[in-house]
């Protein structure tokens, strides 16, 4: 059985959430393995939301910008 | 009109909180003589077997302090909890465990290996662990199961009222009686306690622009000459900005920085890592490198970040395999 | 040894009016004499183990809360 990572995505709503954007635009393809939450600076980003993150089964958490 | 009943009840607890409601002075004679006490192990000779005996919902206010340990508490809270109409939970062990779910980072058969087997001041030389039940020669003993974690009171019960601290503060303790018996209790779930967190009531100043170069141990404090200086921006670990308000920053005031004891402030989730960010937003490190090497040198993180809270944490305790 | 059916057990649970928990089993034979008496306490933290590499200093506002 090969294993499939859920991960989860903050993406920087000025930066790496436009450039998903625009790699969604431009039909470029990624695995559908991340699901993204935008958010609106990275440094709103709380340490309590990675871990909620992991706490409720994500194997990764990519934090963008 | 009948006086309301109440009954208090300890699980995993040290007594403090018992002792705090005493503590309330002359007032406990006016709360003695407003309630009927129907159950108070460590005031009053009433038996497991005189609760038993109660109606569903006959008593009006249950009071229990300590968190779920073992078999035995989890059985009398759920009892109390069928008796009693309205439940709160005092002190940080019936919140979120407290200092007794420090053991969470352990299993039980490694605590119990730990305190029977290898501690030098036991001498255990046949080796037994005490058993949940054991055939005396006049008839079967029992003790409770030891569980494998410690539990906070509401993951074992609804709990209606909190009322935070480790000790709760007297007055906070009063203030719940006191709305308790006129009636103006919040609705439920409520906590019991003052606004904001323990900067909000600390004398002491945080500076904005406060940097800390290295993290200190309460063994290297010196109180800063100038008592309007932040214990954290003086890089001493002070739970204060991630800690609920109620406690009028007690030990700050006594030069000590706040160890967090009333829990988490509304809003939070996760404690621990609330801090955390504080921590991290004060650090002063321009590189990854740099960060850990500063941070590195706290010596027990878990211990510092989630004392009181560890059932209650995103983190939940020890590794599991 | 008598016979354990005999036996009157006397439960004492919890003693009260102190710090801590317990419970006291007294066995008493058909005369209603003492044949045993045994005091329980079912209550373990494990603060042995978990004070362990702890800071020192901490351990003063750790340990009070047993
Ligand atoms: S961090 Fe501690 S010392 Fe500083 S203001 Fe808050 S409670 Fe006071
Ligand atoms: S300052 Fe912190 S540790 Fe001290 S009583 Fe208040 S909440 Fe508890």
């Amino acid at each position: 059985m090969s294993f499939e990572p859920k991960l989860l995505g903050f993406l920087c709503n000025w930066c790496a959430y436009a450039g998903a954007d625009l790699a969604g635009v431009s039909r470029m393809k990624y695995p559908p393995n991340l699901r993204i939450i935008r958010i609106m600076c990275t440094g709103r980003l709380d340490p309590q939301m990675v871990l909620k993150a992991f706490a409720e089964g994500a194997d990764g958490v990519f934090i963008g910008g | 009109m009948a006086k309301p009943k109440v009954a208090v009840y300890w699980s995993a607890a040290c007594g403090g909180c018992d002792v705090k409601v005493l503590d309330t002075n002359e007032k406990i004679l006016d709360i003695a003589a407003a309630v009927d006490l129907l159950f108070w192990p460590i005031a009053l000779d009433f038996k497991y077997k005189d609760v038993e005996e109660m109606a569903d919902r006959e008593i009006d206010l249950c009071i229990i302090n300590g968190g779920i340990r073992n078999s035995e508490q989890e059985h009398i809270v759920k009892l109390l909890r069928r008796k009693s109409k309205v439940v709160a939970a005092l002190g940080a062990c019936a919140i979120s465990g407290g200092i007794p779910a420090l053991a969470n980072l352990y299993d039980a058969q490694s605590i119990l290996d730990y305190v029977y087997h290898k501690t030098t001041s036991i001498d255990n030389f046949q080796g037994p662990l005490p058993q949940p039940e054991y055939d005396a020669p006049e008839g079967r003993l029992t003790i409770p199961k030891f569980y494998d974690s410690v539990f906070a009171l509401d993951q074992m019960i609804d709990v209606q009222y909190y009322i935070p601290g480790c000790p709760p503060p007297p007055s906070l303790i009063v203030k719940a009686l006191t709305a308790f018996l006129q009636g103006t209790l919040p609705p439920p779930p409520a906590t019991v306690a003052g606004e904001g967190s323990v900067c909000d009531e600390c004398p002491r100043e945080r500076n904005r622009e406060a940097k800390v170069k290295k993290w200190k141990r309460i063994a290297q404090f010196t109180p800063p000459a100038d008592t309007k200086k932040c214990l954290l921006d003086e890089g001493f670990f002070c739970l204060g900005p991630a800690t609920q308000a109620g406690c009028e920053a007690l030990c700050i005031k006594a030069n000590i920085p706040c160890e967090g004891c009333m829990g988490k402030p509304q809003g939070v989730t996760d404690r621990g890592s609330k801090m955390l960010s504080y921590i991290a937003s004060l650090t002063d490190a321009s590189t990854e490198e740099e960060a850990k090497k500063i941070l590195n040198d706290v010596v027990d993180q878990a211990g510092l970040l989630y004392r009181f809270d560890l059932p209650k944490s995103l983190i939940g305790g020890r590794r599991k395999e | 040894m008598k016979s354990v059916k005999s036996m009157q057990r006397i439960s004492i649970d919890p003693i009260t009016r102190l710090e801590g928990h317990g419970k006291i089993e007294i066995f008493l034979d058909e005369n209603g004499e003492v044949v045993n008496a045994y005091f329980q306490v079912p209550e373990l933290r494990g603060f042995e183990k978990f004070c362990q590499g702890r800071p020192v200093e901490e351990l003063a506002r750790i340990v009070p809360r047993i």
